[in-house]
């Protein structure tokens, strides 16, 4: 996953699910393109203040044309053009709220749930997944190199060649992988009855409470703008 | 659950959220409502059938969908609910028709269902996202019928695949079912 900028501590974990899923929600209600792009502007320099700036242009890079593309569809199915900058925008929204969640650091997201009072399975769980991609990455790596070595090019072999020489070895590899794990965990004292302590507990920082505040601004302005009939 | 489970559970967890990795970049930019769960499905169909096919208990496919759901989360919380609400669905369906997975039928509907499971709210955030037009080829019949049909036909093959992967594996002596 991508990081804030550097120099700048991020955000509180849980505290970015909540921006994010708030921003989505909110910009449903939004009607109106001309607030939809200001509520996306003002966001964008808020979080990037708070460190997000290289995130987001690295979010938009994809986003935009991305949106381009749905937002012209739009315009040829019909849509006119509020309707195709109305598509871009809503893009745009949920490639912003994607920014607030994508910069989480796993770790700090496991411990976090932990903190809250989430059962030990489920950080325990996440923590596992996140932490095994790179691994089974590797196990693929060196099963076709195990192909290759026996002569077998993975990109050439048959469909039974593949079923037989890379699915069922990397199923067996998942099941032993899986199997010594369970025993070390259960070694160790891992358990998902007992209830899991933080070595290093995540706070509430002072930054937190700033962002929130300027959340809540831009949230609470859209609502009025939109009240008084202004656009 | 125990410890064992919720490793093995991860684990499939982990590899389906590879497979996705792979697989939906390659349609990302193709404006077919749908085409998002189609791409993956019968991998997914595989990985939910073989990691069902170890762990025998109601709550595994829920919890593949939780962990692989928050992966995802950490790109977009639409993409969390969605995983999360296709897995609870399943699982309630399995619940309600088989009561457990100790037998085969069971593991092969909860796998099957999964994917087509998620085009809902998918064409629900296309909808709102792709405007009046988008919303106008969502609600033909024959995108949706399109969409949903081939995702079920890969899922469910996928499903069988995996039952027939977990039957040898179980043969072999690798697979221990966990009841």
């Amino acid at each position: 996953m991508w990081s804030v900028d550097s120099n700048k501590i991020p955000l509180h974990p849980l505290g970015n699910i909540i921006y994010s899923i708030v921003t989505l929600s909110w910009g449903l209600l939004i009607r109106d393109v001309r607030l939809l792009y200001i509520f996306i502007f003002s966001l964008v320099i808020l979080f990037s203040f708070a460190g997000y700036f290289k995130a987001v242009i690295k979010v938009y890079r994809i986003v935009i044309p991305l949106g381009a593309v749905v937002g012209l569809l739009a315009f040829l199915l019909g849509d006119g053009l509020i309707g195709s900058l109305m598509t871009l925008g809503r893009i745009s929204l949920l490639g912003f709220s994607s920014v607030l969640v994508v910069t989480i650091d796993a770790t700090g997201l496991a411990r976090s749930l932990t903190q809250v009072g989430a059962p030990r399975w489920l950080s325990l769980g996440f923590l596992i997944t996140v932490r095994f991609i790179p691994v089974l990455k590797e196990e693929i790596q060196r099963i076709r190199e195990a192909m290759m070595v026996r002569g077998v090019n993975p990109k050439k072999a048959g469909l039974q060649i593949t079923y037989r020489a890379f699915v069922l070895p990397l199923i067996i590899r998942l099941i032993k992988i899986s199997d010594t794990l369970a025993v070390s965990l259960e070694t160790r004292g891992f358990s998902t009855e007992v209830k899991g302590t933080i070595y290093r507990p995540l706070h509430w920082s002072v930054k937190d409470c700033f962002v929130s505040f300027g959340f809540i601004i831009c949230i609470i302005s859209v609502v009025f703008i939109q009240w008084i009939g202004l656009f | 659950m125990k410890i064992g489970d919720i490793v093995f559970l991860a684990i499939i967890a982990a590899c389906v959220t590879i497979i996705g990795f792979v697989t939906v970049p390659l349609v990302l930019a193709i404006p077919i409502p749908g085409i998002r769960s189609l791409a993956p499905a019968f991998f997914y169909g595989i990985l939910m059938a073989i990691g069902l096919m170890k762990v025998r208990k109601i709550g595994s496919l829920f919890l593949i969908a939780l962990f692989n759901g928050l992966v995802l989360l950490m790109m977009s919380w639409v993409m969390f609910a969605n995983n999360l609400l296709a897995g609870l669905i399943a699982e309630l369906l399995v619940l309600l028709i088989f009561k457990s997975y100790d037998v085969e039928r069971a593991v092969f509907i909860g796998a099957g269902l999964y994917m087509p499971l998620t085009i809902p709210v998918s064409l629900l955030i296309t909808a709102w996202a792709g405007g009046a037009g988008m919303q106008r080829l969502i609600t033909d019949p024959f995108v949706i019928c399109g969409v949903l049909l081939g995702t079920g036909i890969l899922s469910f093959v996928g499903a069988f695949v995996g039952i027939k992967i977990g039957r040898e594996l179980k043969k072999a002596g690798v697979l221990k079912v966990q009841v």
